[in-house]
């Protein structure tokens, strides 16, 4: 929360985030965003995220029921 | 009469063709159906719905499918019960089963929205259709599939209950087993419905399969005489069904088939698997993922895609939410077997316990109606109950066997044979 992660992905891995909607609350949050860069840079950056403790899913979220 | 305008992103606005398409390109809101309510209000009214036929399709109207005889055709239209010995064990005083354990034909209310969902599929040409599942909706989407004579290819976690597995593959689809946990199925499967060309119902036909829940609450209000119950208890995985029935209600009213819907909608979920009810419980509409550790497998998604509508629900209607343990959600299956005579599967023993729950803390008066949403069949997840039962009585074919194997059961002897009748003549 205290940390720009989006950015520091964005710079390690060269990775374009664009920010579509976002909800932050104290202590938690989310938000939606288009990730464009080559498919490993896309793979590295999103498990980097994860390994911040970011829970990353993409945009379908849950499908499975 | 054309019913629907298009699609809608719910989050936005933008308006989208009715094409199969599951999000704005936009802000990646989800789209739902956008219907001529105006249109609608001058065809739709009590009469014309009592003459359609004994299915959920007698609300073809609030539905966005053209074609005139769909797949599915006798799905829906499940008794509504009045369960007075449930009742009783509940401590109310007006309480009802609306049983989705007999829905046709696979025995969950998913067949409800997948008849909507496969027979959008056929009108717009596909030939294969798909989904993800913890087992009820695979059942229905093979069997909906085979129905309809298309393909279908069915993922499931790996480890789900036999029942279900075997109540899928005797349409003969392409069952996909995933050794992964539900995050990794889920990112599977949104890649897979990327790449390839089907009908994934709750991916790419989403906002159409969504609208059959509907049909749930429209049958409730219409069973109870046009009158919508005080309170609905309803099981959510993804959050979806109870978020449906409101809108189906809110709908109803707004036709004036209804005169008020003043329904309380009330979430249920197992305590292994909580997010929503969590995120009730706080306040937040931020829904936390979990990571689902229940014996109740048809509702364990940690990652609601509708977490934050079914919050939204419920708060707007002013309802609340309850958990249960395992041991709890055995106990609700016994309690509603016992009672009512009906066996439902462990989403039905969730929404047992949550009423119980609800009632014994105060949340829901006892003497309002109370409807609790039974969507699926026992014989599915025999495996969790089968040792809570009361063990078989075995014998020999001679009555000297049997009084003697009576004599070692003490629970029999209080249960049944100190009740018996003495005057019985031979």
């Amino acid at each position: 929360m205290n940390e720009p992660l989006l950015w520091k992905m964005s710079q390690q891995f060269d990775l374009v985030f664009n920010i579509r909607r976002a909800d932050f609350t104290e202590g938690i949050g989310w938000l939606m965003a288009e990730l464009e860069g080559d498919e490993k840079g896309l793979q590295s950056g999103i498990r980097w995220l994860e390994e911040q403790g970011v829970h990353v899913d993409p945009i379908e979220q849950d499908v499975v029921q | 009469m054309a019913k629907i305008k298009g699609l809608r992103c719910r989050e936005c606005g933008r308006p989208y063709p009715a094409k199969p398409l599951h999000v704005c390109e936009f802000c990646f809101g989800p789209l739902e159906v956008d219907y001529d309510y105006a249109s609608l209000e001058k065809v739709v009214n009590r009469k014309r719905i009592e003459a359609g036929p004994p299915t959920m399709w007698r609300y073809r109207d609030l539905l966005p499918i053209e074609q005139e005889v769909p797949v599915g055709e006798h799905c829906g239209m499940t008794p509504l019960i009045r369960a007075r010995h449930l009742e009783k064990a509940l401590g109310a005083q007006e309480v009802y089963i609306k049983n989705d354990a007999v829905c046709h034909p696979s025995l969950s209310f998913k067949d409800r929205v997948v008849s909507v969902a496969v027979t959008k599929a056929m009108e717009f040409g596909f030939d294969v259709v798909s989904c993800a599942s913890t087992g009820n909706l695979a059942n229905s989407v093979a069997a909906h599939a085979a129905e309809a004579g298309l393909k279908s290819f069915i993922f499931v976690p790996a480890g789900l209950e036999q029942g279900k597995i075997v109540g899928t593959l005797i349409y003969s689809p392409i069952l996909v087993e995933v050794d992964g946990n539900y995050d990794e199925v889920n990112r599977l499967c949104s890649e897979i419905a990327d790449k390839y060309g089907w009908a994934f119902v709750n991916i790419n036909i989403r906002p159409y399969y969504a609208e059959g829940s509907k049909t749930f609450g429209y049958e409730i209000a219409e069973q109870l005489g046009w009158h919508a119950p005080r309170h609905i208890i309803v099981p959510s995985a993804g959050g979806s069904l109870v978020t449906k029935i409101w809108k189906g209600l809110k709908e109803f009213c707004q036709l004036g088939l209804i005169p008020e819907c003043h329904t309380r909608m009330h979430v249920a979920q197992a305590a292994g698997c909580n997010p929503i009810v969590a995120a009730i419980r706080n306040g937040c509409d931020t829904i936390r993922p979990v990571r689902p550790d229940t014996i109740c497998k048809s509702l364990a998604i940690g990652n609601p895609a509708d977490g934050y509508y079914a919050f939204k629900a419920v708060e707007e209607s002013t309802g609340y939410a309850a958990d249960a343990s395992d041991e709890e959600i055995v106990d609700g299956m016994k309690l509603l077997a016992e009672t009512e005579g009906i066996f439902t599967e462990t989403a039905g023993g969730v929404t047992v316990a949550a009423a119980k729950r609800l009632i014994d803390t105060g949340v829901i008066p006892r003497d309002e109606s109370i409807v609790l949403s039974i969507t699926g069949n026992g014989l599915k997840t025999q495996e969790v109950v089968f040792n809570a039962l009361r063990p078989t009585v075995s014998v020999k074919p001679s009555l000297k066997s049997f009084d003697e194997a009576i004599a070692e059961r003490p629970d029999l002897e209080a249960d049944f044979i100190s009740q018996a009748p003495t005057n019985i003549q031979g």
